[in-house]
């Protein structure tokens, strides 16, 4: 190989390097843009946005939401959950820098992560990692849609 | 000839640098690959090398301290990073990025001395520890290296989950501080979160800042794993005591 092939082999191997090295760059920007763009539609559309009653399809899984004194238009979110015709509650969570959600006991346990995402005006819930066993039925997804005031709920509010 | 070694020798270069990120971090301790899922394999892929290949410098970090200090009046802990001031880093401000300046401020802070924010963001802005010029927020590495190089006490660093959440679990009756950062999924492009937190004395309980969107107090959590598991693990510190303890 001759000294000119070499040079242009060499040259190109660089600019190939410094060319993927910055669209990787740029891919993770625009990631991060997208990723804090759903994230402010959670917060804007979701149950973290009004006072609403939110559930699941199979009436197992209640979300309700409560004004959070602190945070200018933002509700503070409860979930209910029904495991064998008892009612559990815990905290819905939206996690920080990202759009996984997380239900949370009162005393310091998560019971499950999962990806959320706006869909038609519902709440989709994906991804979903069972921490705690038996919390929630089987099931790849969960669709919760606002729902109208049920009187009487099938449980207790808790303050 | 000395043109084409030289040429030769620029393209080494470039290659070394462009393969770190592929370069597996040696951890303290033995650890079993059968013991590593395939996810935390590919969490140790993307170690310490693959964010430092990241990190850029921010040169207008004498305006940003500015209009930072302005901000930054009578600020207690950060709960939560979309309520507390919004700070200028590198290109971008608080509530998108500011985790690992938010993290570092708590532990300070927490361990009894205070550095306003400002400054740590124009440390970090200063010293390249911004990833893209702040677009993808901090190095969660550099976090070691702000203190190695800023403060007079060095963060014990843990690589290894195990270890980590074995020094945590097994002192969560004692007061301590820490800091971990984590991935939020199983994908790089969900983005990454670092959090402090702290144990108390008799407490049982990990306190964490800046952990969900409507902080408004620390969140208690009875286990590490409730919220930083195995596979999303990336880096985690020991804050060690650095002056008075402030009321917690």
């Amino acid at each position: 190989m001759n000294k000119r092939k070499i040079v242009t082999l060499a040259v190109f191997v660089m600019v190939l390097i410094v060319l993927i090295f910055a669209v990787s760059q740029i891919i993770l920007v625009l990631a991060s843009h997208e990723r804090s763009e759903s994230q402010q539609t959670l917060i804007h559309d979701g149950p973290w946005s009004m006072e609403a009653i939110w559930r699941d399809e199979n009436s197992s899984l209640y979300l309700i939401s409560a004004k959070n004194d602190s945070i200018p238009d933002y509700y503070d979110v409860m979930a209910y959950i029904e495991v064998d015709n008892e009612w559990y509650t815990a905290q819905f969570n939206l996690r920080q820098n990202s759009t996984v959600v997380s239900l949370d006991s009162i005393d310091g346990d998560t019971y499950l992560t999962a990806t959320a995402e706006m869909k038609n005006g519902s709440l989709l819930l994906k991804d979903i990692n069972r921490l705690s066993d038996n919390i929630l039925p089987e099931s790849d997804e969960i669709l919760l849609s606002v729902t109208l005031v049920e009187d009487p709920l099938p449980f207790e509010i808790q303050n | 000839m000395k043109r084409l070694c030289s040429l030769i020798l620029v393209f080494v270069m470039c290659f070394s640098l462009a393969v770190t990120a592929n370069a597996e971090e040696i951890p303290n301790e033995d650890v079993t690959n059968s013991n590593i899922s395939p996810r935390a394999e590919e969490a140790v892929v993307y170690n310490a090398a693959w964010f430092y290949a990241l990190r850029t410098y921010y040169l207008n970090s004498g305006a940003h301290f500015t209009s930072n200090t302005a901000l930054e009046s009578g600020m207690g802990y950060i709960y939560n990073q979309n309520t507390c001031p919004q700070f200028y880093i590198g290109l971008s401000r608080m509530a998108s990025v500011g985790c690992e300046i938010a993290a570092v401020y708590n532990a300070i802070k927490h361990r009894g001395l205070t550095v306003p924010c400002a400054s740590i963001i124009k440390t970090f802005e200063e010293s390249g520890y911004l990833m893209t010029e702040g677009f993808l927020g901090s190095d969660p590495f550099a976090i070691g290296d702000y203190f190695d190089n800023n403060m007079a006490y060095q963060l014990t660093e843990y690589t290894n989950y195990n270890s980590f959440n074995t020094r945590v679990m097994d002192n969560i009756d004692t007061q301590n501080v820490y800091i971990v950062s984590f991935w939020n999924t199983d994908s790089i492009f969900d983005g990454l979160h670092t959090v402090c937190f702290y144990t108390t004395t008799g407490g049982n309980k990990l306190y964490v800042y800046n952990l969900t969107t409507g902080a408004t107090g620390v969140a208690s959590r009875n286990s590490l794993s409730s919220f930083v598991d195995s596979e999303r693990f990336i880096v985690g510190y020991f804050v060690p005591r650095m002056g008075r303890l402030l009321d917690q």
